[in-house]
């Protein structure tokens, strides 16, 4: 991913934990950080202008799993698909999990609950986009 | 096949985060960590629906406590005695500093209510998400209170105030004005009728508040 402008963060979750990594220069500070397939970040862009970033690779054969440590994780999906998480993305979590989704300005919370839908709803998850899981125990996600 | 893909997985988050950001928790009462339903409180009924509802407070450090955030419902049938009231901002108190919450459960007619114990999170806000109330335990163990009721019966030219004779040292009080109160004991001692308690006063020319407090 090229550096953006200057003050853009890029935030990972490793071990439950956030890490920054900042762009300066047009360079990252730390250039040689990874995004794993089925990993996401959070980009912080203190600018009024939007960028792009685009991604390249190829689809992903065979059985693909996503493992969800527990505590806190940011995912996304291993198959580029949008669609509802559980009913479309079949991830299922354990009861009482919690998956955020970044709305605007704020986190909208989800919790999965014991009889296998979520509320307030199921969430919409776009083609792309990550979101946090806060997970109660370990879980894989299969497609 | 393989085909190319073109995608990225972010969440993006726009020039949104500021240094006045306030700090957020996640109010529920079943969550990553927190499974604490509220047990039947009254005849064994399930605490559910629009019958019942729960309050955040913020427990100051004098001990006392505010109303934060919306009131929550409660869920139904198997999920009774849940709620999941979402991310709740906590005024004033920024993110990654701690904050002690307790947790109202009351019936829609007032009737009744049941705090839960206190706990202290680390409140989430910019890039965290909302922290759970991680710590919440089983309310069986909580104390219910029945909240006094005070009923009103107004005559031609009376009106009558009257509540349960078990509330013997409450205190009957009035003002005239909910927007600057001045609220006044009444001096009269209430007579004793059958399982009430009541007071009849003239009917007065304006308009009077009522309330019964509990020394």
């Amino acid at each position: 991913m090229p550096a953006p402008s200057n003050g853009v963060e890029l935030y990972k979750i490793v071990n439950g934990k956030f890490i920054t990594n900042s762009a300066a220069g047009g360079i990252w500070k730390n250039p040689d950080e990874k995004l794993e397939p089925g990993e996401g970040a959070i980009v912080f862009n203190p600018g009024s202008r939007t960028f792009t970033a685009n991604f390249r690779g190829e689809l992903l054969q065979g059985d693909l799993v996503n493992r969800i440590p527990a505590g806190l994780s940011i995912k996304g999906s291993l198959v580029p698909q949008s669609g509802p998480i559980t009913s479309g993305l079949q991830l299922q979590l354990s009861p009482f999990d919690n998956l955020y989704q970044w709305k605007t300005n704020r986190y909208e919370v989800y919790t999965y609950l014991p009889n296998g839908t979520w509320s307030p709803s199921e969430p919409l998850i776009r083609l792309g986009e990550s979101f946090i899981i806060r997970a109660n125990q370990s879980a894989t996600w299969s497609r | 096949m393989k085909t190319l893909l073109c995608v990225g997985l972010f969440a993006v988050i726009a020039g949104v985060w500021n240094a006045a950001a306030q700090g957020t928790v996640n109010f529920a009462n079943g969550a990553a960590g927190v499974n604490a339903p509220v047990q039947p409180i009254l005849n064994g009924a399930p605490v559910e629906g629009a019958g019942w509802r729960a309050e955040l407070l913020i427990v100051k450090a004098d001990g006392s406590s505010k109303l934060i955030g919306q009131p929550a419902t409660f869920e139904y049938a198997e999920l009774a005695g849940y709620f999941f009231g979402g991310s709740v901002i906590v005024p004033r108190v920024e993110p990654g500093t701690t904050a002690t919450f307790q947790i109202r459960v009351s019936d829609a007619l007032g009737t009744v209510e049941r705090f839960s114990n206190p706990v202290t999170v680390t409140l989430g806000g910019v890039k965290t998400p909302p922290p759970n109330l991680i710590g919440l335990e089983n309310w069986a163990s909580k104390a219910l209170t029945m909240l006094p009721q005070l009923a009103i019966s107004i005559a031609q030219q009376t009106v009558s105030r009257s509540w349960s004779k078990d509330l013997l040292n409450a205190i009957l009080e009035f003002t005239e004005s909910l927007a600057k109160p001045n609220w006044v004991s009444a001096t009269e001692a209430p007579q004793t009728t059958g399982e009430k308690l009541t007071l009849t006063f003239n009917m007065p020319s304006f308009q009077r508040y009522y309330r019964l407090r509990l020394p």
